[in-house]
């Protein structure tokens, strides 16, 4: 997402046109007003169908009020639900950088042929289903799973990961890990080798090497990393329902419940505008601070 | 004593020899090159120097301390990289400070010796900027002060001018040799520029496959190559296939095609192969010279015409330096006339490196 | 100089090895569930039997949900590259008002959540009368994968060299001619990878299709979440292993096609 910036800087400085051109709205006019009906009509349907009010025995009520976002602003239940959902987004975020910036740093270290297949490995279930890799840890952490069985032999605990917070950041960090590594991958990409090699030269410890010649040099992989799994987090539905159901409810998965238990569109619609919300300002916030400290040193250059 | 020994390198990988048996001595202040084609060793020999590649056979020895197992981070050797790696996201001072970091040198010491550094390199102005904002010249100078703030025993360039622009380049290999001599380090530098080799350095190192092919001083290794290799990559020659023979009166004859030349050698009576450089050829009017010729071919560069011509032994080059007077046409019929003395006598088998020139190499079956 | 540069320490060699363990685990023991003789969930210490693979062909509801999102990842995918490859022609290759704009609008899916997208798509449908239909779920599903495909599209127009195209142009050839002759092909690459991740993309995608799919038009996400709502067996291990498994032929298909890090990327 953080890559979404860097593409609205003009890529070449041509001689500006007098006439106006219509090629270019030609070639993507049909798209762009697909799009803009696709996505504005909906979004502006549903700001509207959030200004409705509800109530459980007449059902939608057309008035325009701003009752459904004062329940989700005040009420306590909410606070817990959107408190949890961007908890998980840092706790993930963080614990996705403790590891998938130094495995990104092993791999690209790794001798040729174990190289591919370790980047295979750690970047192919990506693509494989959420839903296939969330059962996966629900086989995993239910009563009878593996990891379950090896946490009552080791007296940890004798009960199941399931339905906890420390099931839903197993879960949510699997699905999104493979985001950090690519993304710091890539910025490993762009990294001279023989950068390592001259502050070796000049005396660096490997730690010193690695703390002031490399990760610097990655960080912007990092930061835009962090950006994707954070928002990719908060705004997760599949891991959530299935691990944390309904007792661990996070923003989306309360959003469905209003939507498809209780019926209660206004309200679900409200929730969805919160998220969608705080998610921009998240995302506009983070770009700026992340641009305004990179431009000069590590710009597009 | 020697400054710096290097006995018996070698360097494998698997059944591939990348460097077998590298034995120099050099002594302090001197500038030596490796010289080469891509694929000959002398980068492994840089690396393995430097500490980045660990040797499979051998010694490096530095003022008397054995090197081999040291770790590069503290082998305090200067590196000037073919990249540069500058650190891209320090200031050029905050690059050359730091390798003063490492060693815990802070406050006017610190900064008196950056200044230094880059004044050097006449880089004094660029202290706060970015190496994005520099070009590849000014990189250069950075990567150089960067590798020399911290007083290296030793200084290591790998193809240091690789990337730069023709006229740059030159400029920059004078350039580098004043700072060398003036700050007296010790220089290894690797290059497959035959020109860069002769034009900076004390002593020329050719190698070919992972093997030291010959040591010399730069005129040496142009007017005496060992072999047909070595006078093929140091310049531009002319090879000519011929036979020695000892004629009745006891003197060595050298048989080149119709020519019968006297020469000073001892009579071995075998084929050889004679260099002769282009530049030491003269194209005179006809029954001047010892050879007829036909031009050819002809290229204006500047300085020199550059003339192909056909003789009895086979198409020649013939450089003659551009004294203002017209030019021989293609077509047109001379001769070609050169001094005995110019002719450098080659075996046709490549022969082992003379121990003579690399002190104390051993037998290179 | 850098052949040889550190290699990794022991310790980094047992980091990748449990990081790859831990991705690597939830998916290595839906396969063995998948392959149990028994009636319930178990691991097959007693032998292998494939009774499951068999049990999804008496389980329409999976062919026919497979068959849906099969078909529905194809048409949008191909959609997808329809509006994509212009759209990063005109971005990439002119300057106009309103360039940077429209590129906001076609990578924005990537920054609304999918479940405001599913919300409001399911609003938008309701209210023209066409929700639940397949064309609306292609609709939808369009919208969502564009911007990968328009990602990798644009970083092979921005990369190319338009001297070719010049040169096409210099030795006779018409506009649609050079286009088709030496852009197109070049370009080929970043579009068949576009719309191959597209079409992963639209075959997994599950919290927007939640909102919009009916039950008579489900796709295999959906109905496996459906069912998994309501228990968990060997049987949807068994079709999960299915989708393992094709997962990993389309993987390593893309990797020797283009590089799975590039098209992951957007470099394509």
């Amino acid at each position: 997402m953080a890559e979404v910036s860097s593409l609205h800087k003009p890529t070449a400085n041509r001689a500006p046109r007098l006439r106006w051109d219509a090629r270019p709205w030609l070639l993507c006019g049909p798209g762009a007003v697909f799009f803009l009906v696709m996505l504005g009509v909906p979004l502006v349907m549903t700001v509207v169908l959030s200004l409705y009010g509800f109530s459980y025995t007449e059902g939608l009520i057309e008035t325009r009020t701003l009752a459904s976002y004062r329940e989700a602003l005040v009420d306590p239940y909410f606070h817990e639900i959107f408190l949890r959902t961007y908890a998980l987004g840092v706790g993930v975020t963080l614990i996705c950088v403790v590891l998938g910036a130094p495995e990104a740093y092993v791999i690209s270290k790794l001798r040729p042929p174990w190289r591919t297949i370790c980047l295979l490995a750690a970047l192919g279930p990506l693509l494989v289903s959420v839903i296939v890799r969330t059962l996966g840890w629900v086989l995993l952490l239910g009563n009878h799973g593996l990891v379950t069985e090896a946490l009552r032999f080791v007296g940890l605990t004798d009960r199941s990961l399931m339905y906890t917070h420390t099931g839903m950041v197993i879960a949510l960090v699997h699905v999104f890990v493979p985001f950090m590594v690519i993304s710091v991958w890539a910025a490993l990409k762009k990294v001279d080798p023989a950068t390592e090699q001259a502050a070796l030269s000049l005396g660096a410890s490997k730690f010193t090497m690695l703390r002031r010649v490399v990760l610097p040099q990655v960080l912007p992989g990092i930061l835009s990393g962090s950006l994707i799994v954070f928002a990719l987090t908060a705004s997760a539905f599949a891991t959530p329902a299935i691990i944390g159901e309904r007792r661990l409810k996070v923003a989306a998965t309360a959003i469905y419940d209003e939507y498809l238990s209780t019926s209660n569109w206004p309200l679900g619609a409200a929730l969805a505008m919160i998220l969608l919300v705080l998610n921009a300002l998240v995302i506009f916030a983070y770009n700026r601070l992340v641009e305004r400290r990179y431009r000069k040193t590590l710009g597009e250059a | 004593m020697s400054y710096l020994s290097l006995a018996g390198l070698s360097k494998r990988y698997g059944d591939f020899t990348a460097v077998e048996d590298f034995t120099l001595d050099i002594e302090q202040g001197e500038f030596v090159s490796l010289l080469g084609p891509s694929g000959c060793g002398k980068t492994t020999t840089l690396s393995m120097i430097a500490g980045f590649t660990t040797p499979t056979s051998g010694r490096i020895e530095m003022a008397g301390t054995e090197l081999s197992r040291v770790p590069a981070n503290k082998r305090g050797i200067g590196i000037v990289f073919q990249s540069y790696a500058l650190f891209p996201h320090m200031t050029v001072s905050e690059n050359v400070r730091f390798g003063l970091d490492m060693r815990r040198i802070k406050g006017t010491e610190c900064t008196q010796r950056v200044a230094d550094a880059l004044e050097l390199v006449r880089m004094g102005g660029f202290a706060k900027r970015y190496p994005r904002e520099l070009s590849g010249g000014q990189r250069q100078r950075v990567a150089l002060a960067r590798a020399l703030v911290i007083r290296p025993p030793l200084l290591l360039l790998d193809e240091p001018l690789s990337n730069l622009d023709a006229k740059l380049r030159e400029e920059m290999q004078s350039e580098l040799r004043q700072i060398q001599q003036r700050v007296g380090t010790t220089t290894i530098m690797v290059t497959h520029d035959q020109s860069e080799a002769l034009s900076m350095s004390d002593r020329v190192v050719v190698m070919r496959d992972g093997r030291m092919v010959q040591v010399a001083d730069p005129l040496q290794t142009y007017e005496s190559p060992i072999d047909a290799f070595v006078s093929g990559f140091v310049g531009k020659t002319n090879l000519l296939e011929g036979r020695l023979v000892a004629d009745q009166a006891g003197r060595t004859m050298l048989h080149l095609g119709e020519l019968r030349l006297e020469i000073d050698a001892a009579s071995r009576a075998a084929p050889v192969s004679v260099s002769l450089r282009p530049e030491k050829l003269r194209l005179v009017p006809i029954g001047q010279g010892r050879l007829s010729a036909r031009v050819v071919g002809r290229q204006f560069a500047g300085a020199a015409w550059h003339y192909r011509v056909e003789t009895g032994l086979g198409e020649l080059m013939v450089n003659a330096p551009n004294l203002g007077a017209p030019s021989h046409a293609n077509g047109e019929r001379v001769d070609v006339d050169w001094p005995l003395a110019a002719m450098h006598l080659l075996d046709t088998e490549p022969r082992p490196l003379d121990p003579a020139n690399a002190a104390g190499a051993p037998d290179h079956g | 100089m850098y052949r040889n540069l550190d290699r990794n320490g022991p310790l980094a060699l047992v980091f990748n090895a449990l990081f790859l363990l831990f991705l690597l685990a939830p998916l290595v023991v839906v396969i063995l569930v998948s392959l149990t003789p028994e009636g319930y969930l178990s691991y097959p210490t007693n032998g292998v039997s494939l009774r499951w693979f068999r049990a999804i062909l008496d389980n329409p509801q999976f062919i026919d949900a497979f068959y849906n999102s099969a078909v529905l990842a194809v048409l949008s995918a191909s959609l997808a590259t329809l509006i994509a490859v212009p759209a990063a022609l005109a971005v990439a290759r002119y300057r106009f008002k309103g360039r940077d704009a429209l590129t906001t609008l076609f990578l924005s899916p990537l920054m609304i959540p999918q479940i405001v997208l599913g919300v409001a798509f399911l609003r938008f449908f309701t209210q023209l009368g066409v929700s639940g239909t397949f064309a609306s779920l292609v609709a939808a599903h369009v919208i969502v994968v564009v911007p990968y495909t328009l990602r990798l599209v644009l970083a092979s127009v921005v990369g190319l060299d338009r001297e070719a195209e010049r040169a096409a142009i210099s030795l006779g050839a018409s506009p649609w001619t050079s286009f088709r002759r030496v852009t197109l092909p070049m370009i080929l690459p970043g579009v068949t990878g576009g719309w191959m991740l597209a079409l992963i993309m639209s075959f997994d995608e599950l919290t927007m299709t939640v909102f919009v799919a009916s039950p008579g038009n489900t796709t295999l996400p959906v109905q496996m979440y459906n069912y998994i709502d309501q228990s968990v067996d060997p049987l949807i291990a068994s079709v999960s292993a299915v989708i393992i498994l094709i997962t990993i032929a389309f993987m390593l298909l893309i990797d020797r096609l283009f590089g799975l890090d590039k098209v992951l990327t957007g470099k394509g």
